[in-house]
């Protein structure tokens, strides 16, 4: 793989090209590699701009028939985070009890078929971690937005081409990606997406009316520490197909 | 036409704790700066200061319960003393299927 070095045509406008293959990685590269969701914020508030060039950077992301489905809400009122997370809280507390069977006061077997019923029902809400969080939330092991000092909801536009939570998606990375290359921290949340039919006061309080719907929340601020770095991870099964010939490659 | 058959596709999904990842701490490298049970998602799972946001002891922190194998904590180190040695295997709930090993970022 790295015998020789070649010279390898990059395209004409990438600025941040590598000629070389094999070479050390360009800066937007760097960014994408070394990026890890960070869970511990200083108390430090973001400034203002930084916060708007994040949001450009979302503004900027594609989307199916550049329909942008999507509408972002930033919270950066210390006294509003704490009643959202309070009612997360709350939620949890009211739910742990039903789901877990480890530590719940309904004994082992209640929790065991109402847990059976809703992962037929809603698979995907019930994953190990998200149940993780729900048990852990209600401990007060942790908090659904890790103390960040400024939330970004993105709302979904319901009506929006093909998938508009792809397009949540490839908005969200977008201004991850931005925000940790000015030298901050984000985290992915989305336990937000439960508050539209479990908590919908909220979509009131904060005028989430149709089409619009809660669909991911990133929770931003200044990282304690320097969480961010390059780290090993599962490399995945490829299907390369060329030239008549189907590889495998990891 | 699917990668798994329908008995297994059909299990109930539940959640083993063999399946948990692992991790491991280079005793020799460690210098107990416990930067890798705060910044844990599930804060090593049983670390009782971990709330007040205080440095953890590694040593109390169970790290055999690693949820996610996200490497949070081998990122964080600066000893590279610690690092996932096996990933989270979700069992029943959903197959792993079609990885390889872990291993860094490669510039090919």
């Amino acid at each position: 793989m790295e015998a020789e070095a070649e010279e390898v045509e990059t395209g004409d406008a990438a600025e941040t090209s590598v000629p070389l293959e094999g070479q050390d990685w360009n800066p937007v590269e760097r960014v994408i590699l070394e990026r890890r969701s960070v869970r511990k914020y200083k108390d430090q508030q973001v400034p203002e701009a930084l916060v708007r060039r994040i949001l450009e950077a979302g503004r900027f992301a594609p989307s199916a028939g550049n329909s942008q489905p999507w509408k972002f809400i930033v919270i950066r009122d210390q006294a509003l985070i704490d009643r959202i997370e309070r009612d997360i809280r709350r939620f949890c507390r009211v739910i742990a009890p039903m789901l877990d069977t480890r530590q719940s006061p309904l004994g082992r077997r209640i929790p065991w078929l109402i847990f059976q019923l809703f992962v037929r029902l809603k698979r995907n809400d019930l994953g190990p971690m998200p149940h993780t969080a729900i048990v852990g939330i209600a401990t007060g092991l942790f908090t659904a937005f890790h103390g960040a000092p400024t939330l970004i909801f993105i709302l979904k536009d319901k009506r929006g081409a093909s998938r508009p939570e792809v397009d949540v998606g490839c908005c969200g990375q977008n201004m991850v990606l931005a925000a940790h290359s000015l030298g901050l921290g984000t985290c992915w949340v989305g336990f937000v997406e439960p508050l539209n039919y479990y908590g919908p006061i909220w979509k009131r309080r904060l005028g989430v009316k149709w089409p619009y719907e809660f669909c991911e929340v990133i929770a931003l601020g200044y990282p304690v520490g320097h969480p961010d770095g390059m780290i090993p991870r599962e490399t995945q099964e490829i299907d390369w197909y060329e030239d008549g010939v189907k590889r495998t490659v990891y | 036409m699917s990668y798994l058959p329908w008995r297994v596709r059909r299990v109930r999904p539940t959640y083993e704790f063999e399946l948990f990842g692992k991790v491991e701490i280079d005793r020799d490298k460690c210098n107990d700066c416990g930067l890798c049970a705060m910044v844990c998602p599930s804060r090593g799972m049983s670390i009782a200061d971990a709330r007040g946001g205080v440095k953890a002891d590694p040593e109390k922190a169970d790290f055999s319960f690693c949820p996610m194998s996200c490497n949070d904590c081998a990122a964080i180190c600066k000893k590279g003393a610690i690092f996932v040695t096996k990933p989270y295997d979700f069992g029943n709930y959903y197959k792993t299927l079609h990885r390889g090993p872990m291993v860094p970022p490669r510039p090919f």
